[in-house]
């Protein structure tokens, strides 16, 4: 549900914030008669743009098709400018030629919208039935309360604009500059992808850093939307400005009041609107999107004789325990166990906490569940510690004595699962001084373990000879070598 | 000001503000009673489409040849041909093996029973937890009881591997007048030859499903297949397996597996969806066809879902009448306050301040009348539920926002024409009472 509310407001944002400038800008009153219009035009674009995204998908030119409406949007941008700047210059005549060119770029504006919201969610399924269902209804409420939202804000800006023109002219300069930048990044990409353009890391660089940026021009646009608030609060009309009864009559003095009350009303409004859209942003982005996230993980030190013990009555309540081991060059190697049946039938499963197919993600409990964070599918309890599907990687260990026993040699053979890298003291292989691995000039990859150097000179020596100062150290395992058993 | 106006005009015309409200909660009872039949499948349809657990029914693949005319099923080759029993330890060796749950194989026989005229009845062959050793796990056992979790049997499971003990269905049991413990013997009529199989059974227990198994002898796979002398055959497999919701791409797979790309196959095939799973089992037994079983999907849902347009026009029927009941109604306060609306005007009330009011009395109108409804249409839809479904309806949340937000705009659409008419009024005229 949040989620269709969520991308309809990125995308429609900064459409609703240009509009309804111009809206203010075009000169004269509003007419009725724009409005239908305007409202007939935009409604034909958004089913456009419904169309043309339909058969993008269909044929698989997405990247391409999105390229080409990325060009003809800031076509409409830097038409929005031109208008803007027309308006200094040819006040009442030629009005029709402004309204049209207004109504061009909301429909552009607009057909672009559709088409990110529909590329935005093109992975989250509307209804899972065709059949009438909670969550069809949710999501067609948050789609209706969207739409209103946005007409509702055109209006406001509208409205408020024509207070401060001058500011309003400021804003759309600005949203028009941000968006054409992030557009423009976007445009790059596509050629990019298309090989119309070579590769080169400047150009890259640039994209990514855009793009990046460009994932938020929803709150740029409420940031835009509260500058102009403030400047129309400002300007805002006193209900009593000193002057006095007898010179100005009550009847003016109370028309004043009223005046004064209706434009606190847009601004509350305008608040309102505001205020809910950034709410539900940040919620969507700091909480409802976030992925599950791994319970704590208790440290698993190995004793002097290299190995992890866990005494098998301290895991055998059915919960997940996690644990983590830090490798000798810095990799933080997760593994956990769990009760495979019940507290009557022990048989612990142990195993790394990360999918051959998915990665180090991990897996999470959610009731009696056991889920991988990455694809979501449920694990068969039974099943862990067996090889496997989406099963967690087993992980070598023996039964002694009560205690579920772990070598620290297998932990590191499996280091290579894990991406997470820790800050920890190293000894240069070559010249034996300590340094920390993060902050090593020089590192080297031999039978998958890495060593840290801290000069050219120790790099190249042990280059030159790995046998001879590596020691005796074990092959690691990788994620591509699929499942390995010893022996 | 606006506030005072509303709290002052409301209580007048009360009669006829409470027959505008009766009108648009009468429209809000039927459309809360079918909103509530429809939602209750739906979002019954959409958890089962959502679980992460699914059924899949393996079967020969002949049995899928459709090959009905007028409703009968011509397929020469139903319930003749069978899978091998040997091929079932390969469901466990797919992919996704460690996301099978349990599967349990049946084979049904038509039997007389010896000494009772009860007609044929049938006696199913299964596994009840049987031990079935796979290379990646000794001790693995699996059967119906893992496989159908809500059987539910009075007395003592029979043991897999006698040939003599037997479960027998609840309303068979009621039927035959035979409790737990006794032995009973049935006849299998041999076709062609007028000859018979005989054997006799021990009833251990008396077995509640819900379903066809309570007309039938449930036992073990190695004594029917004996009886029948169908040795290492199975007639279908029930597998019971842990996946992931359907999507996007696992419906594009259902629709037409050759239209995925081959980045898309490679997705869902290493996805735990029901049908990549079904596709595997397809893939790893010989002659086999397997098929997610969505039990709501293809039972209420295929009638609620060929009634939707109807109880759309329904609706929508519904929603015309009132909204013209309550037309008339407010044309009548309309007319009524026409003096007032001329003070206000001459006042210098603009014409959207005097629409607002008369909106507003409609909003409340249809609030009130579409919580009346929606009381009185909870009612109805449990009835209504009983009659079709046999069961009780669950409390939908959603239908309370819905029901008032149509009912506001059942009373809004009403109001349309009166407001306008409230636009042609000319205080001059009015005032003057002309």
């Amino acid at each position: 549900m949040i989620v269709y509310l969520t991308n309809i407001a990125e995308a429609f944002l900064p459409a609703a914030l240009i509009t309804g400038i111009l809206v203010a800008l075009a000169p004269g009153e509003t007419k009725r008669r724009d409005v239908v219009a305007a409202a007939w035009a935009v409604a034909a674009a958004l089913g456009v743009g419904w169309v043309v995204y339909g058969l993008a998908a269909a044929n698989g030119v997405e990247v391409r098709a999105k390229t080409v409406i990325r060009i003809v949007a800031i076509a409409a941008l830097v038409g929005a400018l031109v208008l803007a700047v027309l308006r200094w210059r040819l006040a009442d005549r030629r009005r029709v030629w402004f309204v049209i060119a207004t109504i061009g770029v909301a429909a552009v504006l607009a057909f672009q919208a559709m088409f990110d919201v529909l590329s935005g969610t093109a992975d989250r399924s509307f209804t899972a039935t065709a059949v009438l269902n909670t969550e069809l209804i949710a999501n067609s409420a948050a789609v209706a309360l969207g739409a209103i939202l946005m007409t509702a804000l055109t209006a406001f800006v509208a409205h408020m604009s024509r207070r401060v023109v001058r500011t309003a002219t400021g804003v759309l300069v600005a949203a028009a500059a941000v968006l054409a930048a992030t557009w423009g990044a976007e445009v790059m990409l596509g050629a990019l992808q298309m090989g119309l353009l070579e590769v080169t890391s400047g150009r890259v660089s640039f994209v990514a850093k855009a793009t990046q940026y460009g994932g938020s021009t929803g709150y740029g646009a409420l940031v835009l939307l509260a500058l102009l608030a403030v400047a129309f609060f400002l300007a805002r009309p006193s209900s009593d400005d000193g002057m006095s009864e007898a010179s100005d009559g009550r009847a003016e003095r109370r028309k004043r009041r009223a005046f004064a009350l209706g434009e606190a009303r847009w601004l509350r409004a305008t608040l309102a609107v505001g205020t809910f859209l950034t709410v539900t942003l940040l919620y969507y982005d700091l909480y409802a999107s976030l992925p599950p996230t791994l319970s704590k993980a208790e440290a698993a030190v190995p004793n002097d004789e290299g190995v992890v013990r866990v005494p098998i009555d301290s895991v055998k309540d059915g919960k997940l325990y996690r644990f983590a081991y830090i490798a000798s060059d810095g990799h933080r190697v997760r593994f956990f166990l769990i009760n495979r049946y019940d507290e009557d039938h022990v048989k612990i499963g142990v195993v790394y906490d990360a999918c051959m197919i998915c990665g180090d993600d991990g897996y999470i409990q959610d009731g009696n569940d056991v889920i991988c964070i990455a694809c979501n599918v449920r694990v068969f309890v039974p099943s862990i510690g067996k090889a496997g599907g989406c099963n967690p990687i087993p992980l070598e260990h023996a039964e002694d004595g009560g205690d579920i026993v772990i070598a620290a040699r297998e932990l590191e053979r499996g280091a290579k699962y894990f991406s997470e890298v820790v800050a920890i003291t190293v000894t240069d292989p070559v010249t034996g001084n300590d340094l920390i691995n993060l902050e090593a000039p020089y590192r080297y990859d031999f039978k998958g373990n890495t060593f840290f150097f801290e000069s050219q000179d120790s790099y190249d020596a042990f280059k030159a000879e790995p046998e001879k100062y590596a020691g005796e150290v074990e092959g690691r395992l990788y994620r591509v070598q699929g499942h390995q058993t010893r022996g | 000001m606006y506030l005072r106006m509303i709290r002052q005009s409301f209580f007048e015309g009360r009669k006829r503000k409470a027959l505008a409200a009766i009108t648009v909660a009468l429209a809000a009872a039927l459309i809360t009673t079918l909103l509530n039949l429809s939602v209750d499948v739906g979002d019954k349809m959409a958890k089962e489409m959502k679980a992460y657990g699914s059924n899949i029914r393996v079967v020969p693949k002949s049995e899928n040849i459709p090959l009905k005319i007028g409703g009968v099923d011509f397929n020469p080759l139903k319930g003749r041909d069978y899978l091998d029993e040997a091929e079932l330890t390969k469901i466990k060796d797919i992919f996704w093996s460690n996301n099978i749950v349990g599967l349990a194989p049946f084979l049904d026989v038509p039997v007389e029973i010896a000494g009772k005229d009860a007609g044929r009845v049938s006696l199913i062959g299964t596994y009840f937890r049987k031990s079935m050793p796979l290379p990646s796990d000794e001790e693995y056992r699996t059967g119906v009881r893992i496989t159908h979790p809500y059987w539910q049997v009075t007395g003592a499971w029979p043991d897999d591997e006698s040939a003599s003990e037997v479960l027998i269905g609840r309303s068979l049991a009621r039927r035959l007048g035979v409790a737990a413990g006794d032995t009973i013997g049935v006849t299998r009529p041999t076709e062609g030859s007028g000859g018979s199989a005989e054997a006799s059974y021990r009833i251990t227990g008396i077995l509640a499903t819900g379903e066809a198994e309570d007309n039938a002898i449930v036992a073990p796979l190695g004594a029917v297949q004996a009886l029948a002398g169908l040795q290492g055959k199975v007639q279908s497999v029930s597998v019971s397996a842990l996946t992931i919701p359907e999507n996007e791409l696992s419906r594009k797979a259902i629709r037409d597996q050759d239209s995925l790309s081959t980045s898309e196959y490679d997705v869902w095939y290493c996805s735990a969806f029901v049908s990549s799973i079904a596709h595997q089992i397809e893939e790893a037994v010989i002659n086999a066809s397997a098929r997610p079983v969505w039990q709501v999907a293809a039972g209420e849902g295929v009638v609620i879902g060929k009634l939707q347009v109807l109880m759309l026009v329904v609706t929508l029927a519904a929603f015309a009448s009132a909204a013209m009941g309550v037309s008339s109604l407010m044309n009548t306060a309309v007319m009524e306050r026409a003096r007032e609306i001329g003070l206000m005007k001459a006042l210098g009330a603009a014409e959207w301040q005097i629409h607002l009011l008369f909106l507003t009395e409609a909003v409340i109108i249809g609030v009130v009348g579409g919580i009346l409804g929606f009381l009185a249409g909870s009612g109805l839809s449990q009835a209504v539920g009983w009659a079709v479904f046999g069961s009780s309806l669950a409390f939908h949340w959603i239908a309370v926002p819905v029901v008032i937000a149509v009912s506001v705009a059942t009373a809004l659409a009403g109001s349309i024409l009166p407001a306008r008419s409230i636009t042609r009024l000319m205080p001059v005229e009015v005032l003057y009472g002309r």
